[in-house]
């Protein structure tokens, strides 16, 4: 097949996302490479580079070496490795394969995002996130993601008046799409209530602000050969970096590469905000969506909560985000989810996506993907083209 | 349990113990915490300064879910703190009743056990800020 100018999706595949007591690292790899190459219609020899996004592997199982780990279990012996960006190690996993592709030199890469999270305490899960920090000027006092978040919170609450209800109707919003995807952590629905009465994490943020810890493995298989499978593109992808510590950046309530790599990713395909027709933003808090709505430029900076408070983001809305039930609901696998958003974009814009299929025309989506708190960003734009 | 080497700790001292950070030879801007190439000029030579001084409270976190080697501290009250010449840090906040906290509550440092790492691991020690 000749080589195209397009990168596109040809194969893609995930497991349940939850407390999968039964599965270990390599078998929730294996199962999603697997069936994305099945979903791809091609021979596993026609793989010829694997990359497996995985944040902390090594202290959550005991074990590095993702890239020969999994290309062992599927049979592979063309390059492979690991690349971590913390829980933007998905997003920056499709990144790098979209920019190996354009190269020419390979012709299909297979990206398997995994973490395998439950095997250890909470406690220790704490501290191995934690790591996405600065060790010593963050963690050493005790921080943690949610307290980071919290402090964001506090700040954006103090700045724009946003509240606790409207993280609340975050979290209820996602809670009620994850209903409707049958791969999803939470399937049931939550009351606002709930979430204001449910207990503190870090405060402002309560249990139900909060993404779950979760096992779970994505795979898509990236094409530069002409493909029609999907009719689905990755018109842009950009990664961009920012201070590893929130306390290092002029403005805590904006995560400046969110900002920088949506400028350049919209730039890059030649589209603006309001050409996106559906979203899938990084909501590991429930103020983490409300920050994405900003710097992503869908509303100016402090009007986040207005798109929440009005339906826009809704299923319903002009602008559905986290149709797959996003971090909250559908779950997050670390390295798993900047993977799982390309995939229900991609679903989406192809009309594959069972019950929970959007009942309208859709041309553009975005998959934002942040690491840490802010440090990493990668903000992808697909496109269908049928 | 989360353990260190005592030469680890050893190396940190001026900056846990003194608040100390660095201040550009070549532009003077002053950097909490150190730096080891000046953002502003591209110099790599730097004095080293203390900064122990008062500040003010920029945002702060009740932690009920604590790291591993902090069970002992719930709620650690976890903050973003300006101090007086314009450098922000995160911290612990020790000693303030919870609604007493406010945007722009003076502070003052205080040094504290930060945390044990177990039984037989090292007590680290540090800064914390309380109010003034």
């Amino acid at each position: 097949m000749s080589i195209t100018d397009k990168i596109t999706i040809r194969g893609m595949a995930m497991t349940s996302f939850g407390e999968l007591w039964d599965r270990d690292l390599r078998s929730l790899a294996t199962e999603a490479g697997l069936n994305a190459i099945k979903d791809a219609s091609i021979d596993t020899d026609k793989i010829d580079c694997l990359i497996v996004s995985n944040m902390a592997s090594g202290i959550l199982s005991g074990q590095e070496h993702l890239g020969a780990l999994v290309a062992q279990s599927l049979g592979l012996t063309c390059p492979s490795f690991h690349i971590e960006g913390a829980c933007a190690s998905g997003g920056l996993s499709i990144n790098n394969a979209f920019y190996l592709l354009k190269s020419g030199i390979y012709k299909n890469i297979l990206v398997i995002g995994v973490e395998k999270m439950t095997d250890v305490s909470t406690t220790q899960t704490t501290r191995a996130l934690a790591g996405a920090a600065d060790e010593e000027w963050e963690s050493f006092y005790g921080i943690t993601f949610p307290s980071l978040y919290a402090l964001i919170a506090r700040e954006h609450f103090r700045k724009f008046k946003t509240t606790e209800r409207d993280l609340a109707m975050v979290s209820v919003k996602n809670h009620h799409n994850g209903t409707l995807n049958p791969y999803a952590h939470f399937q049931k629905e939550i009351t606002v209530d709930a979430v204001l009465k449910s207990n503190p994490v870090a405060t402002p943020l309560k249990l139900l602000d909060c993404s779950p810890v979760s096992d779970g493995a994505a795979a898509v298989v990236l094409t530069n050969e002409s493909n029609s499978k999907y009719k689905v593109e990755i018109v842009a992808t950009q990664a961009t970096s920012s201070t590893l510590s929130v306390h290092d950046r002029k403005d805590m309530t904006t995560i400046d590469a969110t900002v920088s790599a949506a400028k350049k990713a919209y730039k890059a395909s030649g589209i603006n905000p309001t050409d996106i027709d559906i979203a899938e933003v990084h909501d590991c808090f429930s103020i983490a969506e409300i920050l994405a709505y900003e710097d992503l430029g869908f509303v100016k900076k402090g009007s986040g909560a207005s798109l929440i408070r009005n339906g826009v983001t809704n299923r319903d809305g002009k602008l559905p985000v986290n149709t797959s039930g996003g971090l909250k609901a559908c779950g997050h696998p670390i390295g798993a989810t900047g993977v799982k958003q390309i995939i229900e974009i991609a679903l989406q814009l192809s009309g594959n996506a069972g019950k929970r299929q959007l009942n309208k025309k859709l041309l553009y989506g975005l998959a934002q993907n942040v690491g840490g708190s802010g440090a990493t960003s990668v903000v992808s734009i697909l496109k269908s083209y049928a | 349990m989360h353990k260190e080497s005592p030469a680890k700790i050893w190396r940190k001292f001026n900056n846990r113990y003194k608040i100390s950070g660095v201040i550009c030879k070549k532009c003077k801007k002053a950097y909490y915490p150190p730096v080891e190439y000046c953002l502003e000029c591209g110099s790599t030579s730097f004095t080293q300064i203390a900064f122990e001084k008062s500040g003010k409270l920029i945002s702060w976190s009740l932690l009920y879910s604590v790291q591993e080697g902090f069970e002992d501290s719930v709620p650690n009250i976890v903050a973003i703190v300006e101090l007086e010449g314009g450098e922000k840090i995160t911290c612990q906040l020790i000693d303030v009743e919870e609604k007493n906290l406010k945007y722009g509550l003076k502070i003052v440092p205080t040094f504290r056990r930060i945390y044990v790492a177990g039984k037989d691991g090292i007590i680290h020690y540090g800064i914390k800020f309380t109010k003034s």
